[in-house]
């Protein structure tokens, strides 16, 4: 093996280790805050969809439309919370 | 009543029973005598402006007489047509499998506590807009007190609750962003910075509800009157509606007393209601002071449709001369 292979090949490990140890958790946290704030986002719009009563549903019926295709993903992953009676929504 | 004239938006409101509708009825008289093109909209979901006039009144504009209109708001009416709008937007969007479950959560909405007073509301922003193109004012009889002040204090509430959700979408929009930036994906990205539909809709409906807000706390366009009868709790009721109103930054145009009863009253059941109603009468007056516009007095007989509303009109006057 040719000293540039090495070279070629240890960079290589070097940048999936760097990748393992920052970017994915990186990305990882993000994914999690950003559906965070999107879930909160449409459940101040549309709890309804899971039993909690919301005096502006009538209001939020005009998002339907737009947001109807991830309120799939929405129900899915609130339902799968494992704890649904200490996670803070409102802060 | 001459400032009042000069009104865009005039409210009428007040305790159950008061006689409301008969001062608005009779004021939007002098409204349209005055060459102002006048409606009048019943914003309770117990119409009576239809009975009052003795004139059947629908949810669209109604002539009842020269440079006046009618409207009765029909909740039910304007939450189908929103609805049914809402089930249009959804055949072009949503995949097949959803959309039954929308409807189904459509129809829940219909029927929840707040979409009557939700849709009763959209339509009395609706016709705030018709201002200066179809009419030169409105007036508004309004539902009893409570009622009232809570329609009014919506877009004040509203407004602040679409604030925070402007905010947070703008934030989850902004984290979506960075995220498909650190990954690559710059279709997303670019996706993203395009124009955000949800948050269009979003904004037109804050605007609906600033522009309402902006329009009920501005003193030059609106009023709100209140009617009273010489007794104990109307007074009352009145007392801390106006406070509120005063707090909430609406102006309050003045006390119209309903229902006094006439001189010349002869017997000791008269004397006697007399003699309490004086006392109610000087409550009033150190309650209320200038903003006592007019005594309207207890008539003997029912006061329905033109010829008797008429009736009224000098009275509802007399403050203006």
């Amino acid at each position: 093996m040719g000293i540039k292979k090495l070279m070629e090949k240890a960079s290589k490990e070097a940048r999936a280790t760097a990748k393992e140890a920052f970017h994915d958790p990186f990305v990882h946290t993000m994914t999690k805050a950003y559906f965070d704030e999107y879930d909160q986002f449409i459940l101040l719009f549309f709890s309804d969809f899971i039993g909690i009563p919301n005096p502006l549903s009538y209001h939020s019926l005009e998002l339907f439309a737009l947001m109807g295709e991830e309120l799939e993903g929405w129900t899915r992953r609130m339902e799968d919370r494992k704890a649904k009676v200490d996670a803070c929504w409102c802060c | 009543m001459h400032e009042i004239l000069k009104k865009s938006y005039i409210f009428f409101g007040g305790k159950g029973g008061v006689g409301k509708t008969t001062c608005a009825a009779a004021a939007s008289l002098i409204f349209a005598e005055h060459k102002r093109r006048t409606l009048i909209v019943s914003t309770d979901p117990a119409h009576s402006t239809s009975d009052i006039f003795d004139k059947p009144i629908k949810s669209k504009d109604t002539v009842i007489a020269e440079n006046l209109w009618g409207l009765e708001i029909d909740p039910h009416d304007e939450a189908r047509r929103y609805m049914e709008g809402v089930k249009k937007s959804l055949k072009e969007v949503v995949s097949a499998a959803l959309v039954e479950e929308i409807k189904r959560q459509i129809n829940i909405a219909y029927v929840t506590p707040g979409a009557e007073e939700a849709a009763i509301f959209d339509k009395f922003v609706e016709l705030m807009g018709r201002v200066d193109t179809d009419f030169d004012c409105i007036v508004f009889d309004t539902a009893p007190t409570g009622h009232t002040l809570r329609l009014l204090s919506l877009p004040e509430l509203l407004g602040v609750w679409m604030d925070s959700m402007v905010a947070k979408r703008k934030k989850a929009l902004k984290l979506k962003k960075m995220l498909a930036r650190v990954q690559d994906e710059h279709d997303l990205v670019a996706k993203i910075e395009a124009e955000d539909p949800i948050l269009g809709i979003l904004e037109a409906r804050r605007q609906r509800f600033t522009y309402a807000r902006d329009l009920l706390l501005d003193k030059e366009k609106t009023s709100f009157v209140f009617v009273i009868t010489p007794e104990k709790l109307p007074i009352l009721e009145t007392r801390r509606a106006v406070t509120m109103l005063e707090r909430h930054g609406i102006h309050v145009g003045g006390i119209v007393v309903n229902r006094v009863l006439p001189e010349g009253l002869e017997g000791e059941f008269f004397a006697k209601r007399k003699a309490q109603e004086a006392v109610y009468l000087e409550e009033i007056r150190s309650t209320f002071g200038k903003k006592v516009l007019a005594t309207v007095p207890l008539l003997e007989e029912d006061v329905r449709g033109m010829e008797s509303l008429k009736r009224l009109i000098p009275y509802l006057q007399e403050a203006a001369a």
